[in-house]
Formats: C-alpha cells, structure tokens, sequence
C-alpha cells in the first residue's frame, strides 16, 4: 500500500523548520558583526540571507518529498462522500 | 509617488493596461455555466492548473505595497529588512501547517469557503459567523488599504493629470466587470499578467537604478560612514521584534481568507505542491528586489525624514527616467508594475469577500433555500455594496501603508486556532475555540486601539493569539464534546 506522507506528523520537519528561522534572526551575533561586507551585505544580513536560502530549499524539499497525500486518481472517493456542509 | 515627467503618458500606459486587463478577464468569462455554479464562479471549478495557481498565488500575495511601501522600510531601517524575504519564504512553513489536510478535506466535503470548514468541524452557527465576521473585517481593511493605494498610485504616476478618485473608479470598476463576468477565472488570468509585468517593473528599477546612482556596494560603505545604524546589528529587542514579525506574517498570511482559497481552488495536489515550491524562491526576485532598490536610496536620497522617505520610488523612478528613453519607458513599466499588483491583489479579496457573504452570510443565515445561481448573483451585489462602502472611505486615506498592513493580522490572525488544531485535534471544542477567538481579538483589538504595538517585543496580534490558544487548548481539556462527537470529528478529519 502506498505511504501517505504529510508534513505536520513529521517532527524532524518542524525541528528543522525552527532551527533555521531562529538562524535567519541574528539574535546570536555579536555588535561587531558587519565586517567583512560580503556581496554588499553587513556580515549579520549576508549570514540572515543565507539561511533564508536554506530556508526556501527546505521547504521546498518539503514540498515536494514530503507531502504525498492524495491519490492520483481520487475522483471517485471525493464525489463518493461528497456533500455541501451546510 | 508623484513622478512628474510621466503626464499624459502616463494616464496612456495605464488606460491600455486597465484595457488588456479587461480584455484577457473577460477572453476567460464567455461560455459554460461559470456564473451558475458556486464552485465554477469561485473557485474556477477547482481547476486551476500549475501556471495560473502559481500566479494567482504570487500576484495575490504581493501587492503594490510590497514596492512602494517597503522600499521606503528598507531605506529608514536598512539591512534588518532583509527580514521581508524571510518572512514571504515563511509563508509556505505556514501553509505547511494545514494545506496538505485541508486541501484533500475541502475536496471530499466540497468546502467553497473558509467559514464552511469551521462549520463542518465545529457545527456550530456561532463559531462560524464569528469565524466569517472577523474574517471579513480583516478583509475589509486589507481592501481598503488597496483602493487607498491604487488612488495614490495613479495620482503620482500621472503627475495629478488623472485625478485620485477617478483613478481609483476607473481601475474598480474595470475588476467589478470582469469579476461579476468571469469570477475566479477572471481573476486568475489578470493575475498571470499582472505578475509578470511587476516583475518586469520591479527588475526594471532595480537595473536603472544601479546605473543611476551605483551598486549596493557604495550604498553600504555610505551607510558605514553616515548612518552606521542601518548596518548595525539589531539588539536583542529587535531581534525579538523580527522573530515576531516572521512568525506574524508566516501565520497571517497564510490564512488569509483568498489564500485558502487559493488552495481550494487546485486542480490536483501536485499542482498544488508545485505552485507553493516555486513560490518559496519568488520572495528573493519579488521583496529581496526592492529591498535592495531601498537600500541604494539610502546614498542617492540621503536624508528624507518618514513622510518624505514614502515617496522614495517615486523620487528614484523620477531620476532613472531622466536616463534616456529606454528609462523613461521602464519606469512606465513599473508603475503599471504597481497598479497591476493593487489590482491583482484587490480583485482577489473582494471575490473572497463576495463568496463569503454568498455563502457563510446569505445561503447560511438569510435564504437556505436560495438556487446557487441566486447565491452567485447575491454574493456579487453584495460585493460591489461593500466596494463601494469602502471607497467612501478610502476618499479620505489614513496613515502610512505599513502600519495598516500589519493592522489586518491583529483580527484575521485569530481564526488560525480553529482553522489549524481543528484539522489534526479531535478534542478542540467549540465553545473554548469560540471564547477564544473572541478573546484574542478583543485583547489584540484593544491593544491596538491603546496605541500599544509590540509587549516586550512581541507583536499584539500574537499576544493575542496565544492567548487564544491557550483558551482553546486548556478549555478543550476542562469542557471537552462528548465522546460520540469526537469520534464523529475523527473520521472527518481523517486522511
């Protein structure tokens, strides 16, 4: 039987999730991190760049392998136990 | 946003492109039943496959104050507004929360609304009127805040030759006709070309301006020497301040009641994940843009003061136009650029607003016997009353942009309790998830009104939101629905 994979059951994603929004704050630099400047960006904003890359690749790696939920052809369930709420 | 040299030419770009706007919306609207059937008027008969999901996601996401209005952000608080290509990224963790369940869960129970799966969780006529009524309200202002911005925006582009009101008339009711013709087809395929002319826009005056006044590089040292506080790293209160933002934003945002749609509105799953994929990068070519244009107004406009900095595009768009014809002729691109992403952005929430009062207020509460084609044609006429309520409004702008954009999460923020644990936790009952929602709003409400914006740090919204859902949870633990309804929520919820 195929697995059905969705994303909130998974806790390692959610681990994951929060570790990089908290490395895209810069909470845990220190004042004297704006040098080097790298690509026009104060070392604090390229590192706060950086993980907001790391984060678009993981979501979308969570997108895409580890969301599967639906069946390919699942027409006939939907209007089987289909309804208005109401 | 005046940009003086445009004139005539101005109110020309704009008339054709409101035209074509017209023009593609209504290509989409003839034949079929797609004006008499709920889900063929709002939802385009949940069919939408990967491009125009992909754009009607992106368009609608982004609006006009997504350039005008960060831009200037970013040039009074410098790189720390790197946090707006964050927090767009963000929003697909937020729809991570509650896309994959709900997306088949509205599928199966033929969900046309937000409200309608409050109700068919909670069944109960008071969570969901009160779900709807906050809903709308935040909504409502979100509308606002567009027709303020389109007024503004065909002012400034035509140097005043269109005057504000009949800017805003014109554009309203070019999406009135080709909304009330097309519905969410209508409103799909003006969003594939309003997104692709904003970025066209955006990528226009970053490029002018690089030529015109120099790189981010020179923009940096400049900053380094004259205002070290926009390359300063941010304190530990701003930082949590930033953290707040991005967890404000990644919830809002994603349960924004057109984005739920949105999501309902997928043809299959796979489009769907395809759709939210692509959208994870777009923030880098759409926010990180314009964040960058903000950032090299700091060395080229140095000195404007936070009414002033408002006009900064206007200012810089003024100067890149001066360049030679070329110029002149992308700077019109961007200001129908910005245009087209109000509009697009309008055109969105006032069909959800429409739906809404169709379904969750007209069928549900004033005439359940009514035919879907008389809901359609009521939730339209209901549209267009409150467009015009809100114009009356809008006549007299308030504030800057920024504060009313995050003014709207305080009240629409307050449904994620129900809307998210619902899907997953068979114990939420609907009496704590009532209190709950009441009192998130009232508190962050009220704070608001007391002109309290942040509590250590923390945005009020969010205040009010864990207040919310610690009503929710502990409630549901001391009041829980009997054991025959949570096995009834059980298998409604499940997979």
């Amino acid at each position: 039987m195929r697995k059905v994979k969705e994303p909130i059951k998974n806790p390692l994603i959610w681990v994951g999730l929060i570790v990089i929004i908290l490395l895209t704050v810069p909470w845990y630099l220190p004042a004297s991190a704006t040098r080097p400047v790298i690509l026009g960006f104060p070392l604090w904003a390229a590192l706060s760049g950086f993980f907001t890359i790391v984060l678009s690749a993981f979501l979308t790696w969570v997108l895409s392998a580890q969301w599967d939920i639906e069946e390919p052809l699942s027409d006939s369930k939907a209007s089987s136990r289909g309804g208005d709420t109401r | 946003m005046t940009l003086a040299f445009s004139g005539w030419h101005g109110a020309a770009v704009l008339a054709v492109f409101g035209l074509v706007m017209l023009g593609v919306g209504l290509a989409v609207s003839r034949g079929g039943n797609i004006r008499d059937s709920m889900s063929e008027y709002y939802l385009a008969g949940r069919g939408l496959g990967l491009l125009m999901l992909f754009f009607t996601l992106y368009a609608t996401q982004y609006s006009g104050n997504t350039i005008v209005g960060y831009a200037p952000t970013a040039y009074r608080m410098g790189f720390g507004w790197i946090r707006s290509v964050t927090f767009m990224v963000l929003v697909m963790g937020g729809y991570l929360l509650f896309a994959p369940r709900l997306y088949v869960l509205a599928k199966r129970y033929n969900f046309l609304t937000p409200s309608d799966w409050l109700q068919k969780r909670f069944n109960s006529r008071a969570v969901t009127l009160v779900g709807t009524l906050l809903m709308l309200y935040g909504l409502g202002n979100y509308l606002l805040e567009q027709f303020v911005a389109i007024g503004q925006g065909v002012a400034g582009l035509t140097a005043g030759i269109v005057p504000y009101q009949v800017g805003v008339l014109f554009f309203i009711v070019i999406m009135l006709v080709y909304e009330w013709l097309g519905g969410m087809r209508a409103v799909a395929i003006t969003d594939v070309l309003c997104g692709v002319v904003l970025l066209l826009g955006i990528f226009g005056l970053l490029i002018g301006s690089i030529i015109t006044f120099g790189g981010l590089g020179v923009a940096t040292e400049y900053m380094f020497a004259n205002a070290p506080k926009l390359v300063a790293v941010p304190s530990r209160e701003a930082s949590t301040t930033w953290l707040s933002t991005l967890i404000l934003i990644m919830i809002g945002a994603a349960v924004y009641p057109q984005a739920i749609q949105r999501i309902y509105s997928a043809k299959s799953e796979r489009t769907l994940k395809q759709s939210l994929s692509r959208m994870a990068w777009m923030p880098f070519i759409t926010t990180g843009v314009v964040l960058l244009i903000g950032l090299i107004g700091v060395k080229a406009l140095p000195g404007l003061d936070k009414m002033a900095s408002e006009q900064l595009v206007g200012m810089m768009a003024n100067a890149v136009a001066a360049q030679g014809p070329v110029f002149y002729g992308l700077m019109l691109l961007l200001f129908a650029a910005v245009i087209g992403a109000i509009v697009s952005t309008a055109d969105s929430v006032i069909l959800t607003m429409s739906s809404m009062f169709s379904k969750d207020i007209y069928a549900r509460h004033i005439a359940p016997s009514a035919s879907e084609k008389q809901q359609v044609l009521w939730g339209k006429v209901a549209g267009i009353i409150v467009v015009f309520l809100l114009l009356l409004i809008a006549w007299n702008p308030p504030g800057t942009l920024y504060e009313l954009f995050i003014l709207k999460f305080e009240v629409l923020i307050q449904v994620a309790p129900a809307f998210i644990i619902g899907l997953y936790w068979k114990k939420l009952s609907r009496g704590p998830v009532l209190v709950g929602m009441l009192a998130g709003a009232i508190l962050a409400g009220w704070m608001t009104i007391a002109g309290i914006r942040t509590w250590h740090g923390w945005h009020v919204g969010l205040v009010g939101l864990a207040l919310n859902t610690v009503i929710c949870v502990v409630g549901s633990y001391l009041f829980p629905a009997a054991a025959t309804e949570q096995q009834e929520v059980e298998e409604m919820i499940s997979l």
